[in-house]
């Protein structure tokens, strides 16, 4: 390419993107790219594991792996394949997050572990995993908030307590009522 | 080129997310964006910590800033604006001269290749030569062979407002008078309508080009992209210089 005329990258659609990148190994198209995505895949990341943390480690995994992939995939549309890979690694995250919280539990003999929908189901059913992930961000907004603390986030009773202003008996009673009724939503 | 979203919807940014975090609401409507952009609504409700945060440390994790932070994003900005305006104050004119700055401009002038005028009224017969040596479309093509581009645009501007509205060959030529004087806006009509609705289907290229030039010299580089593209696609004399100035962009036809 002539030393005087250089692509304007934020100009440049994904694929001409993605084609720079495999063709030149140009670094700073694969990076406009990304910060293109970034918060699209975090956020969305984030709706799947409901934990900044997680969702961040999803998200890097993400863009670990992307150089990897362009470079062995042709890509036809970006963005609806970008939507799918973030996906698999946040249920991949969810997976091993709820397994960690389960074994946590079952060290404390908590009644909780039983109680959770899916628990049996962590090894192979993945697609469960993102219907539970709907259905909680369709429970009431107190249930809602202390299952996302004690599962998801893995706080303890009391810490939620602290956190969101409730009486302990108040989030045992609400984490009581939204496991509830995700079992009534996953069963529907 | 390959398949891109549909123009209609739009992409959310970090911007916009940062806004929700701000106001604590989502102030769009999520049909109108596309459907990763919807996806991603569902996580703002779980974002507690400011997104910038987020952000700057996944990029410093990327190796896409140099330091984290918001406040260290900011002062950069700045320092980057300052150093900008510096360096267009003191060395701006020389390096754009010298090529140091890409613009559209130079790609355009790069690019440009003049077009023969083809005076397709003396091929149907509708107008004779001797006849028409001294009425203002010939002395505006007159003027256009002799790349007078300023001289032909007058002199076109006369002969469609008064002599012939109609003749929308001398139209497709006036736009590339215009085109060359940077007046890109009316150009670029012309172009398009050329492009549409050709005099003759010789047209449709040469009108497909020099509206990707227009667009180029326009700074408009996603909408030049896809009509090189087009061009590219056969062995002639725009296939070939779309395909030169696609490999200044660092792409290969057809990708």
């Amino acid at each position: 390419m002539s030393r005087f005329l250089r692509p304007k990258y934020n100009k440049l659609g994904d694929e001409n993107l993605i084609e720079l990148f495999k063709q030149r190994r140009d670094e700073a198209a694969l990076n406009c790219l990304i910060k293109r995505y970034m918060s699209k895949v975090y956020y969305f990341s984030l709706s799947i594991l409901k934990n900044q943390m997680d969702a961040e480690d999803a998200a890097m995994e993400v863009w670990a792996n992307l150089k990897n992939h362009l470079v062995r995939y042709q890509i036809d549309n970006f963005s609806a394949w970008l939507m799918k890979v973030t996906k698999t690694e946040s249920l991949k995250v969810l997976k091993s997050r709820m397994k960690n919280r389960f074994e946590e539990l079952s060290e404390k003999n908590d009644p909780a572990l039983m109680e959770f929908p899916l628990f049996e189901a962590l090894d192979d059913r993945n697609p469960e995993l993102e219907k539970l992930s709907k259905a909680v961000d369709e429970l009431k907004e107190e249930q809602n908030r202390c299952i996302v603390a004690f599962y998801f986030q893995g706080m303890s009773y009391e810490e939620i307590a602290e956190e969101e202003g409730f009486e302990l008996s108040k989030v045992k009673s609400h984490l009581q009522n939204g496991k509830r009724n995700l079992r009534l939503q996953l069963t529907k | 080129m390959k398949r891109e979203q549909p123009k209609s919807k739009k992409n959310l940014t970090k911007e916009d997310f940062k806004r929700f975090h701000r106001t604590g609401k989502v102030d769009v409507d999520p049909s109108r964006y596309d459907a990763f952009s919807q996806a991603a609504l569902g996580g703002v409700r779980y974002q507690k910590e400011d997104p910038e945060l987020v952000f700057s440390r996944m990029e410093k994790q990327l190796g896409l800033q140099d330091s984290g932070g918001a406040r260290s994003v900011s002062l950069r900005l700045v320092m980057t604006a300052a150093a900008t305006i510096a360096i267009l104050i003191s060395v701006g004119y020389l390096a754009f001269f010298q090529g140091a700055s890409v613009s559209g401009a130079e790609m355009y002038n790069t690019h440009f290749m003049p077009l023969s005028y083809v005076d397709d009224d003396i091929k149907r017969g509708t107008r004779t030569q001797s006849n028409a040596s001294t009425d203002i479309k010939t002395q505006a093509i007159q003027a256009y062979t002799e790349e007078d581009y300023a001289k032909a645009e007058g002199l076109f501007q006369l002969h469609l407002s008064q002599t012939d509205p109609q003749d929308r060959t001398a139209r497709f030529f006036y736009g590339i008078t215009l085109l060359d004087q940077g007046k890109l806006k009316p150009a670029i009509s012309i172009f398009e309508d050329t492009r549409n609705n050709p005099p003759v289907a010789a047209f449709k290229r040469p009108a497909t080009f020099y509206l990707a030039l227009a667009h180029i010299r326009q700074e408009q580089h996603e909408k030049a992209l896809p009509l090189l593209q087009f061009l590219a696609s056969r062995e002639d004399r725009y296939g070939r210089k779309a395909s030169e100035i696609l490999s200044d962009y660092g792409l290969k036809p057809g990708s």
